[in-house]
């Protein structure tokens, strides 16, 4: 298992997705987050968002700003699984590790140690931005900060395992992002139109809607997305197992 | 066989020398890939159909066979790429699955794309020897050995074909592997590249590895190879020494006199394999030595402007082998 892990993180470091990823993330983070920052300076943001007090953490800016930022590192968490097969890599990996799960729990391994880093750092950034943006409107604390950005990075391990299973299982990259970017992003808002207190549940059950209320302090929806990230693993393991490389 | 340790096998040496020295051969599963009704099927199509087979160590194993006779399945079932639909592929004795550091035991050669083109050469190898515990050193050692010393630090995806073939081959030979399977070893390969390969097969082979080579070019595998297998629509057609399939050659005999030439023909054919007419007043006769043909000839008085002993090659060989299981022929 160590050389495994050591092989993925190896792959990951060398090639130069994970930098285009990586500045990905930052940008979309920075601009999503000063967007959010302003929103909530002119009074735009929903109550629910607002503290007890009416004001604004800004650590709540950068949960916000993930919503848009989290599609870098699922982009890179996906590929670390998908370019196996687009670049046609996957038969020379399984002959180095032809253990499926221990080959797919070592990208899972490496892929959430960096999306929890990536989404600490990124948690950090949002609210740094929005600090000053926020003005008389916004509470900075460095403990409410500190805090939203370990949420903000255990989200993005869960959902990123997600990917990476999701990855094994579709083996495509262009099916694996269509599928996330539909669970999501896309369906949620549709299910929450009628407003039927069924279809809200679904939809609260998403990976999406789930990542963002344990962002916003529910762990026992933690505990949904990562129902969701052990499922993709599952499949992705199947699947890795019965077919043909 | 008789079966020679190999400097490198230290762990197993002790074990193989006993085995050979009380059998007069090694055990069936020590640096052997064994195939037993090796069969997959992909729908109704059975692209390797029952094929038993074991490569021997202390020697190179030529795999020939047409386009789409199950070369590549066949050597991707042993890797446990492609599941069999019935029978095994073992390596040592074991399913290559089972091994937590296969890199060690067996090195394969698949194609030349197996590096992704955005890596370092250098850096495919490295994450390659972590992840089967080897030391970082050997990854100099091996791109040394195939001449890209210069060229570790570039892309792959600016490497040429041949030079993609070469990190292939140091990515099979990383593990210090007691078994090796190439799969087309010197396609994209100049000249130089070819002998290269050519003699690095026989050095293996030569300490005692295991070697399965597919190719192909028939006078390179002439060259290169001790012994042949054949294969054809997925089954075993030959397994024999290169040096048995080479000499059934023929013996040419050419007679001025047409009656001489029908009474020689005559009498050969009662003892030959095989006696064919070339040209007006020749045959070749397969089957017979050169000092038989002479005889009969002698015995019926026939005047003779030529005999001589032909040759055979591999290709000629190969090509009435396999003349019907050509799946995809012009």
């Amino acid at each position: 298992m160590r050389g495994a892990v050591a092989a993925e993180w190896t792959k990951l470091w060398t090639t130069r997705t994970v930098w285009w990823a990586l500045a990905a993330a930052v940008v979309l983070m920075v601009a999503g987050a000063g967007q959010y920052a302003l929103y909530a300076a002119n009074d735009d943001l929903a109550p629910e968002l607002l503290r007890a007090d009416g004001r604004v953490a800004a650590g709540t800016v950068a949960v916000l700003a993930t919503a848009l930022a989290q599609f870098a590192v699922i982009a890179l968490a996906m590929l670390v699984m998908t370019s196996e097969y687009s670049a046609g890599t996957i038969r020379a990996t399984l002959a180095w590790v032809p253990s499926r799960g221990r080959l797919l729990l070592a990208k899972s391994l490496v892929v959430a140690v960096v999306a929890l880093a990536v989404g600490v750092v990124l948690g950090v950034v949002g609210a740094v931005v929005a600090a000053p943006l926020l003005g008389d409107r916004g509470v900075v604390s460095g403990g409410a900060v500190v805090g939203d950005a370990l949420a903000i990075g255990g989200y993005l391990a869960l959902i990123s395992v997600f990917a990476t299973g999701l990855g094994a299982a579709l083996r495509g990259p262009v099916a694996t992002l269509v599928t996330i970017f539909l669970l999501v992003v896309v369906i949620p808002p549709i299910l929450e139109l009628p407003d039927v207190a069924a279809l809200n549940r679904v939809a609260g059950a998403l990976p999406g809607p789930a990542g963002t209320d344990f962002m916003r302090g529910d762990g026992s929806a933690g505990l949904v997305v990562a129902a969701w990230a052990v499922a993709a693993l599952v499949a992705g393991w199947r699947v890795l197992r019965r077919r043909d490389a | 066989m008789q079966c020679e340790p190999g400097p490198y096998d230290r762990q197993v040496a002790w074990l193989s020398i006993g085995d050979c020295a009380g059998a007069g051969r090694c055990i069936p599963s020590l640096r052997m890939i064994t195939l037993e009704g090796l069969t997959k099927r992909f729908g109704a199509v059975a692209a390797v159909d029952g094929l038993d087979l074991r490569v021997e160590p202390g020697r190179v194993t030529g795999f020939l066979g047409p386009n789409g006779a199950g070369k590549s399945t066949t050597m991707r079932m042993v890797l446990g790429l492609d599941r069999p639909t019935a029978g095994s592929a073992l390596v040592n004795g074991r399913s290559y699955r089972s091994f937590r550091r296969p890199l060690r035991e067996v090195g394969a050669l698949l194609d030349a794309k197996a590096a992704h083109p955005g890596r370092t050469g250098r850096n495919h190898l490295l994450a390659m020897a972590r992840s089967n515990g080897i030391p970082a050193a050997r990854v100099d050692e091996v791109l040394g050995m195939v001449g890209l010393g210069g060229a570790g630090g570039k892309r792959v995806g600016t490497y040429s074909l041949g030079m993609g073939q070469r990190l292939g081959i140091a990515g099979a030979l990383l593990g210090d592997p007691a078994v090796l399977l190439f799969d087309e070893p010197v396609n994209g390969l100049d000249p130089d590249g070819v002998r290269w390969v050519r003699q690095l097969m026989r050095g293996l082979a030569a300490e005692g590895r295991t070697v399965l080579v597919s190719s192909h070019l028939m006078s390179e595998m002439q060259l290169t190879a001790d012994q042949v297998v054949v294969i054809g629509r997925g089954r075993l057609i030959l397994d024999a020494p290169v040096a048995s399939v080479v000499d059934r050659g023929s013996v040419t005999v050419r007679c001025p006199d047409p009656g001489g030439l029908d009474a020689l023909r005559a009498a050969l054919a009662a003892r030959a394999v095989r006696v064919e007419a070339v040209g007006d007043d020749g045959l070749a006769v397969a089957g017979l030595s050169v000092e038989e043909v002479g005889d009969v000839a002698h015995r019926l008085g026939v005047r003779l402007h030529e005999l001589s002993r032909q040759r055979g090659s591999l290709e000629d060989a190969y090509l009435s082998l396999t003349a019907d299981s050509v799946e995809f022929g012009a």
